[in-house]
């Protein structure tokens, strides 16, 4: 693992941004691998609880930022950490986006939650292959943190990303039906999933699982699909929703 | 560093240093292999196989506790069949001797995968009497002496390799080690993970499906440390692999100076894939500092 140093951190209700700092002198070629989709395993320093994985929101020559949930003992240490504190990393891991994506075609992109990470990075990074964006989150705590201007905050309008959804689709004149990637709980992607059914077009969903080591190895974050278990971590994050066996 | 400070003969295989990477965290050593040097490694064991197919248990499988995670992936194998075909070819070429783990409550499922190994390279063979998270066939082989004792006889029977027994941690380990030993295994794999549970205070339930999984992490070391600690009074031949908790090179030396020939990593690897080689580091600078080596540290703990 390479040591990281938390250079910002900014926190709103039970969102956190922060945003890590190479310590170690890294080539360019190694600062700028992380695409849109993966993940990178971060710990702190002391305690031996498994490294959690992370969805990177952008990265720089220096170091990359990442919006989370504050929900587990490593989320609180860090809402709890001041700048400066030293951190370990490992990765990036998982398939980016692009790779399972046919970019011929322009791309619905939804988030929800910190689910936002990977899309909000994915937008910035392919910003002529999306058709729509919308980024949905429960409160506008987030609006302290980030300015999203896809955002969607249900408390405010009363909208699921599905309701923003269906008003794109509604006024939608593509002949090609339309291919949406979509990050967020699990209960959003089994929703999307059902709706992808009754509207007709195809979904790719990037999952979340509990992870163990995020690289294959420990066969920890399963997904049932059509063609066997796959991991998470080393077949997804991005999986087409038509293989997925939903009820497991 | 001196690295030969280290080295080992154990039943006629030379091994580089006494680190074993442990059945399961690390897989079949795909993913290791890139991520770190293994022929820095002493021994590899593979990921338990068995008989047919298992998917594992559903998710989650992996839950953090204070000290370590209760896991629940319930051997998620592509059968033995598959194993053979797919998995062997590459264990055979990894750079250390590896030993291949197997389990089945059923003696016949046993003798045709220790059957079929003999035409493989792999070393030893890891028999798994302890997996957690499995419930194929009535009663498990790993708490029944007279069953292991008449297993581990027949299997012995089928192969000239060295069979090593996997078992969970036991009041009655001495007992299950003499069925075992007795039997004609060489040696024995203390510990596998014990079960444990969390309970999600939100759903009141299990967070597991199964309701329990297997503990791994630091917070098991100080009961496994003591099942090979008596063990190895009790039996100063067999040959011992001690695992649990292990993530540096001072939880390694306390193994050896309980007692184990060997030391296991199982957790470790997945807090870290680099802990394996850091712990090889480690030990071998502290022989150095003290001028010891694996023998004086090993036999130390035989003159307990």
């Amino acid at each position: 693992m390479i040591k990281i140093k938390l250079k910002e951190k900014k926190v709103s209700e039970d969102f956190l941004v922060a945003k890590f700092e190479y310590t170690d002198q890294l080539s360019e070629k190694e600062t700028t691998t992380v695409q849109a989709g993966q993940f990178l395993m971060l710990k702190n320093r002391t305690e031996p609880i498994l490294a959690k994985p992370f969805s990177v929101l952008s990265t720089d020559k220096k170091g990359f930022s990442v919006l989370i949930k504050i929900i587990g003992r490593f989320t609180s240490y860090l809402s709890q950490s001041k700048p400066g504190e030293l951190f370990f990393c490992r990765g990036p891991y998982g398939t980016p986006f692009e790779k399972k994506l046919d970019l011929s075609r322009k791309i619905i992109t939804i988030g929800g939650g910190c689910g936002a990470a990977p899309i909000l990075f994915f937008n910035q990074q392919f910003p002529n292959h999306i058709e729509k964006s919308i980024i949905g989150f429960k409160t506008d705590a987030i609006k302290q943190l980030l300015s999203i201007k896809e955002a969607v905050y249900e408390s405010l309008s009363g909208q699921t990303v599905i309701d923003t959804l269906d008003e794109h689709l509604s006024k939608r004149h593509e002949l090609q039906p339309p291919v949406v990637l979509a990050c967020g709980s699990l209960g959003m992607c089994r929703a999307l999933f059902n709706h992808s059914k009754e509207n007709n077009y195809r979904l790719f969903v990037s999952l979340d699982e509990r992870m163990g080591c995020g690289m294959g190895m420990c066969k920890g974050c399963p997904v049932k699909t059509k063609s066997g278990i796959k991991m998470v971590c080393k077949d997804g994050p991005i999986f087409d929703s038509d293989d997925i066996i939903w009820d497991w | 560093m001196d690295n030969n400070r280290l080295a080992i003969e154990l039943l006629g295989l030379k091994i580089k240093n006494p680190i074993v990477i442990a059945s399961g965290p690390a897989g079949n050593g795909e993913e290791l292999s890139r991520a770190i040097d293994l022929s820095k490694i002493g021994l590899f064991t593979s990921k338990t196989v068995t008989l047919e197919k298992t998917d594992g248990n559903p998710p989650p499988r992996i839950v953090d506790v204070y000290g370590g995670i209760i896991n629940s992936i319930g051997l998620q194998n592509p059968g033995f069949k598959d194993f053979m075909k797919n998995q062997i070819p590459f264990l055979e070429q990894l750079p250390l001797p590896v030993i291949i783990s197997i389990a089945s409550n059923y003696l016949e499922e046993l003798a045709i995968m220790v059957k079929a190994l003999n035409e493989s390279s792999c070393e030893w063979i890891e028999l798994n009497f302890s997996c957690p998270n499995v419930d194929k066939g009535k009663e498990p082989i790993g708490t029944n002496p007279n069953k292991i004792f008449e297993t581990v006889k027949f299997l012995k029977k089928l192969t000239k390799k060295p069979l090593l027994v996997k078992f969970a941690p036991s009041d009655s380990i001495l007992e299950l080690v003499d069925s075992s030993i007795s039997g004609g295994a060489e040696g024995v794999v203390l510990s596998n993970c014990p079960k444990g549970m969390k309970i999600d205070i939100h759903t009141m339930k299990p967070i597991l499906k199964r309701e329990y999984g297997g503990f791994a992490g630091p917070a098991i070391k100080p009961i496994t440390l003591h099942q090979v600690f008596q063990v190895r009074k009790a039996f100063k031949n067999a040959l011992i692999i001690g695992t649990g908790g292990v993530i540096n090179h001072e939880d390694a030396l306390e193994y050896l100076m309980a007692g184990a020939n060997l030391v296991g990593i199982g957790f470790g690897v997945m807090l870290d894939p680099i802990i394996p080689i850091h712990i090889v580091e480690g030990l071998s600078k502290y022989m150095t500092e003290n001028d010891l080596n694996y023998f004086s540290v090993f036999c130390k703990a035989q003159s307990y």
